[in-house]
């Protein structure tokens, strides 16, 4: 439970009054000589959604890669979880630490726990202060509630601040206003897997809503089953969305979401060491949409996340850990004898956001947006900090994104992201220049630079192991004067629409430069129990690599009944980070920590109204996953076969899911063997 | 979402085929005023599509009218008597009838909703040409019917201006076979209480322009109540399709300016311009193949789309 100590929220009564100003603001003067429609609003925008800059752009219009996973790819490709998701996004690196724990990155460095891919749920950020990264078992969201997922493939900080320092990821749900009726599915298939879940849409008058009800438990990897440890998991899932339309001006929404995990902490390389662990989510989101203007519109967000993590495991009496007898501990440590545990015990982390965002367009050649921001994330943990205090930051935020069109071949976009952090101001800004050399095809070169700041855990964290009050263990330490890790990222791209043809390309050049990276490196201690380690990690702003490649993806509509879709990404990685000062510097590189080639092909085929089948082969070259084991590459080839159906007034489908239909094949440890899983999956819709 | 476009119009009256060339020779021998005209357009300002009609226009004056003078201006000055003067975009018009309240000229580029208005304001513009950027509520009826031959039920939403548009629509959508279903939604209502009724009741949606402002807050509703109940909506602009319609029918700058050239070709060959808003005679056709897909609806190839919906608008009285 939270402690009585937590801060209230500070929320910038700044920001009140500039909302107030901003919704006081008198609408635009288009129409100030006439009442009459004109020729604006025959060519006006019809609004899309776009993650890149935050206001509708084209593709050739927009500052950075995009990508767009929709819901018919993942049911083409048969997907199962996360991992399975961003497969199909180039550039990115998905992997599986142990069944039920997902790393995603995006031009990564192999760590078990990637921190720089901002991941937001509807707009809601989801990034977690606790681990610094995306615990994807309790986002609390289902597969088949994701309408569409938004993807920035490159620096995106200028849009949505430090944490999207190579990419940004909008996981969109299907809004209330969507569906209507009541969705029934269940699926059932290899390692005890069993899903089953409930969504019910309803529209009362001016309010929808979508309910959202969900179970899944799988047993993990089945090697594991029979060695004793078990990385299965079982959650549950409970979500909320509604929308409520009193005239056509304005937009509320309510969201709200709980999510329970149970699983194992920890990863396949030593699966003695599993860590039972629950996992305990909930959040609420408000949002007002307010059209001002035939040129304007506003939008004030408010969320709030919690997160309750419990881990703990009894390790036995002290004396039988150390070999001795009950009586001999006293005299060893000072203190009696008693059961040792391992684990975090209880950690929470608390996040409150809020935001206004007014959209504008200045004039048919200039387009942007404008925010201001504040968010306030807060974490409890004895484990991290060694201490009962909650360990808090505000950061207020103000950000701005343009485009402008000076003339009709050529698009100059410009966005600048100011936030406030515990080690200063940071400044990221973002400029590009798209030119249509044809009317479906683009040039596009760009420069995103970006300032990431350490989370509450990362600028804090001062881990020790205590048995009574003395100090057994002492993990680790953050050097007091960290600083901000920087990207620059330059790239060039192209990109082709072939209309005739129903083909789509891009393909993008580029070259990252990070330096100040956050990075342990390890230091000797002394005045430790011998029986302990002697040595601790620190912290610090000791790594820097460049990154320099290619990422190419196409779409190709072959026919109405058969589509391809194919993508293909080349990093070369150059490394370095301080792996120790003392005795003597030690310099090491992790240059294997991505792979150097990765891609997939996925073809969807309607064989008829009732039946389609899809393919999605992926293959990636070796890894040297830094938390994990060096592991040779592999291709892996799933499928999927549906068959829709109609019952009377309702109709269904069931699909026929089979993962790796190849030989087995490792994933970030060498334990964690993948072999051919098939499952079975039904969906059964009644109307209202 | 991905779509396609076709560009096309109903097919030209013989005589303006066999005009042209004599346009031509006659330009060339030497109208006696008219051949020393140059053509003054003038722009409301730099916006991309004022300047692509502008490009359109003296692209196709230029193959028409090789020795026509073509240029552009921002401001409305002192040009001589004999000049033939177009004008681009609603802004554009204003000016050229506050500079020349008593010559004839040339308006492209403006909706038809603005032409009656001004006509109000000002008697004088009757005696001067237009041609409207909006389409005839039936050519996006005729495009209904051709893409979902089926249907039987038809449905509407009009806002503040498009609803003077009602009785057209219906009487045009029943003339098709369709039994319209029209609503009229007032900025205050509710509009998914508005919008479902209407939709979740009918086979296919068409929209007519209105405000902007109207039409980004309905299309928002209207796009995802419409592919709720799996019904396909026809639109009035490429955006309309981009952002999730089957199909829309639009003209673009382009076709407007091509409009426009051929109109002063003719008058450069017969004389006055023939007074009054026409309708635009090119029209371009987007369609969607994602939501085609979704919606399972077989579109037709591109080519095949635009002489069928060609030979349906012919076939209308």
């Amino acid at each position: 439970m939270l402690k009585n100590n937590k801060r209230t929220p500070r929320l910038c009564c700044g920001m009140i009054f500039t909302t107030i100003g901003l919704v006081a603001m008198p609408v635009g003067a288009a129409r100030a000589q006439s009442g009459a429609l004109n020729e604006t609003d025959l060519l006006g925008e019809i609004p899309l959604q776009t993650v890149v800059s935050r206001f509708p752009q084209t593709a050739a219009h927009a500052p950075a890669s995009v990508t767009v996973i929709t819901a018919d790819m993942l049911r083409a490709a048969g997907a199962m979880n996360w991992v399975d998701v961003f497969r199909l996004a180039p550039g990115f690196q998905a992997y599986a630490p142990n069944a039920n724990r997902f790393g995603i990155d995006y031009h990564g460095q192999g760590r078990e726990l990637p921190n720089h891919l901002e991941v937001m749920v509807d707009g809601r950020s989801v990034y977690d202060p606790i681990q610094s990264t995306v615990v994807w078992g309790a986002l609390g969201v289902d597969l088949d509630d994701i309408d569409r997922i938004e993807i920035v493939r490159g620096p995106s900080a200028a849009a949505h601040g430090s944490n999207a320092f190579t990419g940004a990821v909008n996981i969109i749900t299907r809004s209330a206003v969507q569906d209507r009726g009541t969705r029934v599915r269940a699926t059932a298939g290899d390692r005890g897997t069993q899903q089953v879940g409930v969504r019910h849409s309803e529209q009362t008058g001016s309010f929808n809503y979508r309910v959202s009800l969900g179970f899944d438990h799988n047993n993990g990897f089945p090697n594991f089953n029979a060695a004793g440890p078990d990385d299965g998991a079982e959650t549950w899932n409970l979500g909320l969305r509604s929308t409520y339309t009193p005239n056509l001006a304005d937009t509320l929404s309510f969201d709200g979401g709980f999510s329970r995990q149970d699983t194992v902490f920890g990863d396949a390389d030593r699966p003695d060491e599993y860590l039972p662990v629950r996992y305990y989510s909930q959040h609420q989101r408000v949002a007002w949409e307010h059209q001002l203007s035939d040129t304007s519109d506003f939008e004030l967000t408010l969320y709030h996340n919690y997160l309750r993590t419990y881990g703990v495991r009894d390790l036995g009496p002290v004396s039988a850990l150390l070999g001795v007898s009950p009586v001999v501990v006293p005299l060893l440590l000072g203190i009696p004898d008693q059961h040792s545990v391992q684990g975090f015990h209880t950690i929470v982390s608390e996040r409150y956001d809020l935001e206004a965002v007014q959209r504008i367009r200045l004039s048919d050649a200039l387009t942007g947006v404008w925010g201001v921001g504040t968010r306030w994330d807060g974490v409890d943990s004895r484990f991290l900090f060694d201490d009962g205090a909650t360990h808090d930051e505000q950061r207020p935020r103000l950000f701005a994104q343009s485009e402008w069109l000076p003339t009709t071949d050529l698009a100059i976009s410009t966005g600048v992201m100011l936030e406030k952090t515990r080690i200063g101001t940071l400044v990221s800004p973002r400029v590009s220049f798209n030119y249509l050399i044809h009317p479906n095809h683009t040039l596009r070169l760009s420069n995103a630079r970006g300032q990431r700041a350490p989370s509450i855990t990362e600028a804090e964290e001062r881990q020790v192991f205590r048995l009574g009050d003395v100090i057994t263990e002492d993990q680790r330490r953050v050097v007091a004067n960290l600083g901000a890790e920087r990207i620059n990222n330059l790239e060039l791209a192209y990109l082709a629409h072939f209309p005739e043809q129903e083909i789509d390309f891009d393909i993008k050049l580029f070259r990252e430069e990070v330096r100040d990276g956050l990075d342990d490196y390890r230091e000797s201690i002394a005045a430790l129990p011998p029986f302990f380690d002697s040595e601790r990690l620190v912290r610090d702003n000791v790594a820097r690599w460049n990154a320099a490649g290619a990422e190419a993806q196409a779409v190709y509509h072959l026919s109405s009944r058969t589509w391809f879709r194919l993508h293909y990404a080349n990093q070369d990685l150059n490394s370095r980070r301080v792996a120790r000062f003392d005795p003597a510097l030690q310099i090491r590189n992790f240059d294997g920590g991505t792979p150097r080639h990765s891609g997939g092909l996925l073809v969807n085929h309607r064989w008829s109204d009732a039946l389609d089948f899809g393919i999605f082969v992926y293959s990636q070259s070796a890894v040297d996953w830094r938390n994990g084991n060096p592991i040779s590459g592999f291709t892996r080839v799933d499928a999927q076969a549906t068959w829709h159906f109609k019952a009377g007034s309702s109709k269904g489908d069931l699909q026929l899911v089979a993962q790796n239909l190849g030989p087995d094949y490792s994933e970030f440890n060498r334990a964690n063997v993948f072999e051919t899983a098939v499952y079975l999956r039904a969906r059964l819709d009644f109307p209202d | 979402m991905k779509g396609s476009d076709s560009r096309g119009g109903p097919r030209r009256q013989p005589y303006l085929v066999w005009s042209f060339p004599w346009a031509w020779v006659w330009v060339c021998c030497g109208a006696p005023s008219l051949a020393d005209a140059d053509v003054r357009l003038l722009l409301a300002n730099e916006t991309p599509y004022y300047r692509a009609a502008a490009d359109s226009f003296r692209h196709h004056l230029g193959r028409l009218a090789p020795g026509v003078a073509v240029s552009i201006h921002s401001v409305a000055n002192d040009w001589p008597a004999e000049d033939i003067l177009v004008s681009i975009g609603s802004p554009a018009l204003t000016e050229l009838r506050a500079r020349y309240p008593d010559r004839a000229a040339l308006h492209l580029f403006i909706t038809s909703d603005f032409w009656r208005e001004q006509s109000l304001r000002d008697p004088g513009l009757g005696n001067n040409t237009a041609v409207a950027l909006d389409q005839p509520p039936q050519r996006l009826l005729t495009l209904a019917r051709l893409l979902v031959p089926e249907a039987h039920t038809l449905s509407a939403v009009l806002g503040p201006h498009s609803s003077q548009h009602g009785a057209e629509l219906s009487g045009g959508a029943i003339a098709l076979g369709f039994e319209p279903r029209i609503g009229i939604l007032a900025p205050g209502d509710n509009p998914i209480a508005t919008l479902w009724p209407l939709i979740s009741a009918s086979q296919i949606t068409v929209t007519l322009p209105d405000s902007a402002d109207f039409n980004r807050a309905v299309a928002r509703w209207l796009l995802q109540l419409s592919f709720r109940a799996k019904i396909p909506v026809i639109g009035f602009s490429r955006a309309y399709t981009d952002a999730g319609a089957l199909a829309s029918v639009y003209s673009t700058p382009e076709n407007i300016g091509q409009q426009g050239a051929e109109l002063v070709a003719e008058r450069l060959a017969h004389g006055p311009f023939p007074p009054g808003l026409l309708p635009p005679r090119y029209y371009t056709l987007a369609t969607n193949a994602t939501v085609a897909e979704a919606l399972g609806i077989v579109l037709p190839a591109t080519a095949a789309l635009q002489n069928r919906y060609a030979a349906a608008l012919q076939e209308q009285p």
